[in-house]
């Protein structure tokens, strides 16, 4: 009777085992756990330059040069050849009021010129830059290559100047030097055809020096498109699994001007969304007796952004973009600007998330 | 990322269906062929002439050293959690299937046996994955925990191995003096289907204060895979060993020493290498000009410091699941039938293959034989993959026919189901005939 129970008692706990993970339902759910994982990782990393803070890395200048800047031409008669005449000075009224002088180590001069005269301009003719406030140095020049011929020709002259130049003022103007046509043997009328359009560009990309007037307020911007992660990676990230987010922007900032951080979401219009970093300021460097930055002042800070997953949407979706700028002030006394100032802006971010299997 | 790892983790281990090693053949006398898997010298210790398997077996198991069987399938945050917190040292997921199938043996000697000869085929398909505790955290909790801190990831390696074998087993007893024993051997030529190898590697991983920057150094890995290729049944080929001797101290006791698997697979069809090393920093998008780049993606600049080379066609070998088994076993016979038997076993992986751990596993058992028609015994085991379990089995004996079924771990889960890691089951057959003929000779070394 023993061995018969116990036969018994074995095969009923056999039964049961092999059919126990059958008689519960819900087994084997994942899908309700909710776990959250906390990640912290490099997002980007820059730093603003000189250069690209003091805006002095894109100076554009539109010129008309019109009749009456070149008094050799005359309207009803036909023209003469034309040589080793000067047409200017033209103010480059564009010239941004930002800065008071800066030298250069190495900067381009981009010039476009559109000849809507009725004669052409004869290659070796000078476009030349020259200041006029405490000189009349020129500080930019460059030759026209090849004749450019009339009613519409179109030419450019690309200068790389290299080596420290001289102090650039605030107030540049234009010539044209050593101008020379062939002129034309019919009548023309220099009222429809009476300008030459000069574009002009002037990129300093080694900024030795540059003096910045005091109080002054201006802007940096840029948009950007912005990818968190895509699908093909890192799978997707759902904002409903996002419980914090937060961007931790390091500044260090290298210069004697002081600037607020905004940043707008913007969706695939550019209409705004949303913001971040609602002006949080960065206190320049101390600045010494001269107006400039002392280096060794300059402290990191860290700006702490929490977002929603709103924003955090916004962040990952790639039909929207960012728009963020740098609002600069300056101390009432003109400051001084090196090439080795620069703004430092590390991005990383904390993101706890929930884990879904 | 982090989510296929874990999903590929927890999924490994919620397959479980139960242990690592059937070691429930070896207690129990009715299935010789399973004995001889484990100890190729047992091949033919049993009172048949001809014994035969047509009808597959199958021993599934599944096993962890993390999760008990309880959180794996009702799973719950803090039980997970409580595991991830307290693992210490490294994580074993493993998780296979094998399919013994045909088989036949024939003994030579007309009243002794001289020796037994078997052609045996098996088909296993197995898989692990050995994590550090710091990477397992690490994907589960996520870095941030590990903030301004260097951490060794060092201990990751994964296997798998999907290959169907034929085996020609050999066994014939043996006197030294006064000393009697078996020796055994079985050689295995092995195809592959599939297979995939992981070798263990080691890094060092830096997160800087406030996620500046993270570092990797000393990476340095490589993953090779044979896939299911359908151009070919198979993809690769090897040969593997098992060797074994038994020492028999009278009639009721007897030790084994076996070493398994020795040997090798090559894959050489639809291969695929991926290998990486060196140290990697990441620090984000680096933009040059924050004026001019307007686009930039966050996972790309982190998975390009990941520089991989990938390769395919190009042949790889991986070693098998190696093992060494020391087994005792004491019998106490009524009779000329085994009416008790007490069992130890011991097992140690050489490698962390599929199939097989470093980490140590121990087995013992019990048998009870009512009138050799039905075996019943329970078993207890620590170690390996899953850790402790206890199980039990149960074969009858209808005419030639033997057939039984066991668990290593069921019983374990079922009392203690919060502490178990392992589930396996068990199904046995097999065929025995000629067994009356050589009634007076057992045990047939006698």
């Amino acid at each position: 009777m023993m061995k018969n129970k116990g036969t018994k008692i074995a095969f009923l706990l056999f039964a049961a085992l092999t059919v126990v993970s059958c008689t519960k339902e819900d087994a084997f759910n994942y899908s309700d756990l909710e776990h959250t994982a906390e990640w912290i990782f490099p997002v980007a990393k820059t730093e603003i330059s000189a250069e690209q803070f003091t805006k002095i890395n894109d100076l554009r200048y539109d010129v008309g040069v019109v009749t009456l800047d070149a008094p050799f031409l005359t309207t009803g008669l036909p023209t003469p050849p034309i040589s080793a005449q000067s047409i200017g000075p033209l103010d480059l009224e564009g010239t941004d009021s930002l800065y008071v002088q800066f030298k250069s180590d190495n900067a381009i001069i981009k010039i476009y010129i559109t000849n809507n005269f009725p004669i052409n301009i004869k290659a070796g003719t000078v476009v030349e830059i020259r200041n006029s406030v405490n000189n009349t140095d020129v500080v930019f020049e460059g030759v026209i290559q090849n004749d450019i011929a009339a009613k519409g020709g179109m030419d450019s002259v690309i200068v790389n100047k290299v080596g420290t130049s001289e102090w650039v003022d605030n107030r540049l103007k234009l010539y044209l030097t050593n101008f020379g046509s062939d002129g034309s043997p019919n009548v023309e009328d220099y009222s429809i055809y009476n300008n030459i359009e000069i574009q002009l560009g002037i990129e300093v990309l080694i900024l030795n020096e540059i003096e910045l007037h005091g109080n002054i307020n201006y802007i940096v911007t840029d948009t950007t498109d912005f990818d968190f992660g895509s699908t093909d990676n890192v799978g997707e990230i759902k904002e409903e699994n996002i419980r914090n987010i937060k961007m931790n922007v390091f500044v260090k900032n290298g210069t004697p001007l002081t600037f607020a951080i905004r940043g707008y979401f913007l969706d695939a219009n550019y209409a705004v969304l949303d913001s971040v970093f609602n002006n949080a300021v960065i206190p320049s460097a101390l600045i010494d007796p001269n107006g400039f930055a002392v280096m060794s002042s300059v402290v990191e800070q860290k700006i702490v952004e929490e977002l929603n997953a709103s924003q955090f949407s916004y962040l990952k979706n790639r039909t929207q973009h960012i728009y963020y700028l740098l609002e600069f002030t300056s101390q009432p006394e003109n400051v001084s600007v090196v090439g080795e100032n620069h703004v430092k802006l590390e991005v990383t971010a904390e993101i706890e998330s929930k884990i879904t299997l | 990322m982090k989510k296929i790892m874990i999903l590929m983790l927890l999924l490994v281990g919620a397959s479980t269906v139960n242990a690592q090693y059937n070691s429930l053949g070896l207690y129990n006398p009715h299935f010789t062929f399973n004995k001889a898997e484990f100890i190729p010298s047992k091949l033919g210790v049993n009172q048949s002439k001809v014994e035969f398997r047509i009808i597959p077996n199958g021993y599934v198991y599944g096993a962890n050293s993390l999760l008990s069987i309880q959180t794996v399938m009702y799973p719950t945050t803090s039980g997970i959690d409580k595991a991830v917190d307290n693992a210490d040292g490294h994580t074993l997921f493993g998780a296979g299937v094998e399919i013994p199938g045909v088989a036949i043996s024939y003994k030579l000697g007309k009243t002794k046996e001289l020796m037994t000869f078997a052609l045996t085929n098996k088909t296993r398909a197995l898989g692990n994955v050995l994590l550090d505790d710091q990477l397992l955290k690490l994907a589960w909790n996520g870095n941030k925990q590990f903030e301004g801190e260097t951490i060794k990831l060092n201990k990751f390696g994964a296997s798998s191995i999907a290959a169907t074998e034929i085996g020609l087993g050999w066994a014939m007893p043996l006197k030294v003096g006064a000393l009697k024993m078996r020796v055994g051997a079985n050689l295995k030529y092995l195809l592959a289907f599939a297979g995939g190898y992981v070798p263990q590697s080691e890094v060092l991983m830096e997160t800087a204060t406030d996620g500046r920057y993270i570092s990797f150094q000393n990476l340095n890995y490589q993953a090779n895979v044979a896939l299911l290729d359908d151009a070919n049944t198979f993809t690769g080929n090897g040969f593997a060993m098992d060797l074994s001797t038994t020492l028999h101290f009278g009639k009721e006791m007897n030790a084994s020493v076996a070493v398994l698997d020795i040997g090798a697979l090559t894959f050489d069809k639809n291969t695929y290498s991926y290998t990486g090393a060196g140290d990697v920093n990441i620090e984000g998008v680096v933009i040059d000009n924050i004026f001019e780049d307007n686009t930039f993606q966050i996972d790309s600049a982190i998975l390009e410091g990941f520089h991989s080379e990938n390769d395919s066609g190009k042949t790889f070998s991986m070693g098998m699941p190696s093992r060494l088994v020391v087994h005792l076993e004491k019998n106490i016979l009524n009779g000329d039938e085994v009416k008790h038997g007490i069992y130890l076993t011991y097992i140690q992986g050489f490698n962390n293959i599929a199939g097989t751990t470093t980490r140590p596993y121990f087995a013992t058992g019990y048998s009870y034989s009512l009138k050799k028609i039905l075996n019943v015994g329970p078993t207890v085991n620590y170690g390996g993959y899953g850790g402790f379990g206890l199980g039990m089995f149960l074969s009858a004996k209808v005419g030639p026919l033997r057939i039984g079924a066991g668990t290593n771990a069921g019983l374990s889960y079922l009392i203690f189901p919060s502490v178990t890691k392992s589930v396996d089951i068990s199904f046995m057959t097999t065929w025995v005939i000629g067994a009356k003929k050589e009634k007076a000779e057992v045990p047939s070394i006698e």
